[in-house]
């Protein structure tokens, strides 16, 4: 599954670090994520729309590959 | 956490009464003797290094540290490492562990460590059992 979050933190000029202490995570469980390593949690995926204000699916885009 | 104090209290407790055991009642048996005095040992050495381990960590706790510790601990991503690293020894072990209690078997070892290990084979097996059943009507 891909996804913007990268894209959107640019966006609004928030560091790894930052993002990682809005959502309560470590800053390897962003990095994880921006690199597509690793699938959040819906709790976790609803934290991230949550901080970068907009829906699940803008920030995760949900393909073929994810039986979708 | 004082759950965890007391256990670690309760594990040192009980190795300074194994090696007392060792030292002044299982004198004449050797093997009850050895074993007491390892396992005496290792959790004294466990229970120990776990409490001095707690208080060097209270003695420089700061808010800031704590709540980093507390990201660290419940941070999904570090709980599915910890997971999928259990699952992935425990996945290993087992073969392992099955070919060693067939080699003691075929190479003629005394028969309690055949059983013990068979026993530890049982266990486990029981053990990922009983987990399936109880995560089967939990998750």
């Amino acid at each position: 599954m891909e996804n913007r979050i990268k894209e959107l933190r640019a966006a609004r000029g928030m560091t790894q670090a930052e993002l990682a202490e809005l959502i309560s995570v470590s800053s390897r469980t962003i990095i994880s994520l921006e690199k597509g390593q690793y699938n959040p949690s819906v709790l976790l995926a609803h934290k991230l729309s949550l901080v970068f204000k907009c829906q699940i699916e803008e920030v995760f885009l949900f393909g073929k590959e994810d039986g979708i | 956490m004082k759950k965890e104090i007391l256990i670690s209290v309760a594990g040192l407790a009980a190795g300074i009464v194994l090696i007392l055991l060792a030292v002044f009642v299982f004198t004449g048996s050797t093997t009850l003797n050895g074993a007491c005095y390892g396992v005496g040992a290792a959790l004294i050495a466990l229970s120990g290094g776990n409490l001095i381990g707690k208080s060097v960590i209270k003695s420089v706790e700061t808010p800031e540290i704590r709540k980093m510790q507390e990201i660290e601990v419940n941070d999904e991503r570090n709980i599915r490492i910890r997971e999928r690293a259990g699952w992935n020894t425990v996945r290993i072990f087992t073969p392992v562990l099955c070919f060693l209690t067939l080699a003691t078997a075929l190479i003629g070892v005394e028969l309690y460590v055949t059983l013990t290990a068979c026993g530890l084979v049982v266990f486990l097996a029981a053990l990922s059992i009983g987990s399936q059943i109880y995560y089967d009507k939990r998750l």
